[in-house]
């Protein structure tokens, strides 16, 4: 977690100086989420993720070196500068990226878990027990996929976690929470428990 | 005058031979007629009998055997953890698709018609095709995006539309464009063994359309090579290139303008990308004419990227103008008098090429 937040913070401030460019989104505040949930991951398990994903890949294991180069388009990262701040891909690691559409990284998670139970039952790999889980924020909730998957992944049930990180911002639109929105609130909270 | 009847009938008959000449030269192998749904069948039944991480996802691929029975028994030979059917979440089920191909296993997802890929485009273009790069080789994905492209019979706009030179045009992707059962069965068996992701182009007007295989395509290990065109008719005054449905017209055309002297050379694309530039040019360096035919859309179509690679290597070459025969710029009305006209036809074909030769009146004049 703290290496997250200095990670963070080194980000933006290689910003600033103008060593790094282009998009980068940084996740400072959260980095109690999904370091809570990888670290009850094990090795083959998989993570899927939006553009917000340092954190999520430190957590991997991705060392901080190789994903600041990455940020930096040094050769040695990651993935040799071509995927940037966006798509930390490891398979070493598990880690499935990195997508710049939210709730393009849900539909790819669901197909990992589909893969653990495949595996499980028509490749008959008994000990195949791989978890995947999709972090993304409540903005990300609004889109068709995380609905479609949310069928899928109940349909045939899949080994599959759906992490929703409320951080109250869609993209650039801040939802407060007032006594007229209440309702909406609740509405949000339902379905989460329907689900 | 019996002598003059007889070389009548003589000629006559070897005109009916002439076509069929290619079933009566692979006679001696007993070759068997087969429809493109059986091709495309019995591709997908042998790759997923030889390979356990070949499996098929789509809408109604199942139980119900395939919207257009592509798919026909392999429910009840697999089950169903192999033979998926979906439910109507074309962006949902593609990515998972490709979330599964990067575990390696083998998706096959099925589009009822590629219009619906529209849908999932995101995912066959920003997760499948460029996953490959954005990760430095870590992530391959060797999923197939097969379906029904192109135009139909009297469905409207919102289901006509030929998906070819989109999904040519990002690097990534490898677009194949099947036209008789031997391209269907090799091209298939080659897309899903292929590491990449292919976006598989079928036509349903040709599923029920028989050609002749020989014993060679129906062995289980026949495949063709993805890249490579065929030249389906040799000839030396025009070169024609065709995709899909066209081919047919294109040899149609061929036949008619025989008949009038001009012997055309017709090459089945096959392979849309990569595309085979060089067997293109060495045809138009040969015959020094270009025609190329599609049913898409003529703004940055196939033609246009074909046109332009001739204008790059084979400049000097020509002799005519090369020239593109696409579908009308317009969405694809539903009466069928007007969808004919909106779909390039063999007359078009043949006009084209006497235009290329320059044996009609030239398009200017006739404009």
């Amino acid at each position: 977690m703290v290496l997250g937040r200095a990670f963070e913070d080194k980000c933006a401030q290689m910003y600033y100086y103008r060593k790094m460019f282009g998009f980068v989104r940084l996740y400072n505040g959260q980095e109690a989420v999904s370091t809570g949930f990888i670290k009850l991951l094990k090795q083959q398990d998989s993570i899927a993720c939006t553009y917000r994903d340092h954190v999520q890949a430190l957590s991997e294991g991705i060392p901080a070196r190789a994903i600041l180069s990455e940020l930096l388009d040094k050769a040695t990262s990651c993935c040799r500068g071509q995927g940037g701040s966006m798509h930390i891909f490891s398979r070493e690691h598990n880690m499935l990226g990195g997508f710049a559409f939210i709730g393009e990284g849900i539909p790819i998670g669901t197909g990992a878990a589909f893969t653990s139970k495949y595996k499980r039952e028509v490749l008959k790999e008994a000990d195949c027990d791989h978890v995947t889980l999709a972090f993304f924020g409540d903005g990300t909730c609004n889109n068709g996929q995380f609905y479609e998957c949310l069928n899928m992944a109940a349909l045939w049930k899949f080994p599959f976690v759906f992490v929703v990180e409320n951080n109250l911002w869609a993209i650039l639109f801040l939802r407060f929470i007032r006594k007229d929105q209440l309702s909406g609130c609740w509405v949000f909270m339902w379905m989460g428990w329907m689900y | 005058m019996l002598g003059i009847v007889r070389q009548k009938m003589l000629g006559q008959s070897l005109l009916k031979i002439r076509p069929a000449i290619s079933v009566l030269r692979s006679y001696s192998s007993a070759a068997k007629q087969m429809t493109v749904r059986e091709a495309l069948n019995s591709a997908l039944d042998e790759e997923m009998s030889a390979d356990p991480k070949v499996f098929l996802m789509g809408e109604e691929v199942g139980e119900y055997q395939g919207a257009y029975k592509i798919s026909k028994g392999l429910l009840e030979k697999y089950g169903p953890e192999r033979v998926l059917d979906t439910p109507i979440t074309e962006a949902g089920f593609a990515g998972i698709g490709v979330g599964a191909a990067y575990y390696g296993l083998k998706p096959v997802v099925e589009f009822m018609t590629f219009n619906f890929s529209m849908q999932a485009i995101d995912h066959i273009i920003n997760s499948a095709a460029k996953s490959n790069y954005m990760s430095a080789g870590q992530m391959s994905v060797p999923i197939v995006f097969r379906g029904p492209n192109g135009a139909a019979a009297g469905v409207g706009a919102q289901h006509s539309q030929c998906y070819a030179s989109w999904y040519a045009s990002c690097p990534g992707l490898k677009v194949l464009s099947p036209y008789s059962s031997e391209d269907a069965r090799g091209l298939l068996k080659a897309a899903i063994r292929d590491p990449d992701p292919v976006v598989f182009l079928e036509n349903e007007l040709l599923y029920g359309e028989s050609f002749p295989v020989s014993d060679e395509v129906l062995d289980s290990s026949f495949c063709l090579p993805i890249g490579k065109a065929k030249i389906e008719r040799k000839g030396k005054d025009v070169t024609i290139t065709a995709f899909s449905k066209m081919v047919g017209y294109a040899l149609k055309a061929a036949e008619i303008l025989e008949k009038e002297g001009i012997d055309a050379e017709v090459i089945n694309l096959r392979s849309i990308r990569p595309l085979d530039r060089s067997t293109i040019n060495a045809s138009v360096r040969k015959t020094n004419r270009l025609i190329t035919v599609e049913e898409g859309f003529p703004q940055h179509g196939v033609g246009a990227e074909i046109c332009a690679s001739v204008v790059e290597e084979s400049f000097a070459y020509l002799d005519a103008p090369v020239e593109r025969i696409a579908g009308a710029d317009v969405p694809m009305p539903y009466a069928a008098n007007l969808e004919r006209m909106a779909v390039p036809q063999v007359e078009d074909i043949v006009r084209a090429a006497k235009r290329a030769c320059y044996r009609a009146v030239p398009l200017a004049a006739a404009a």
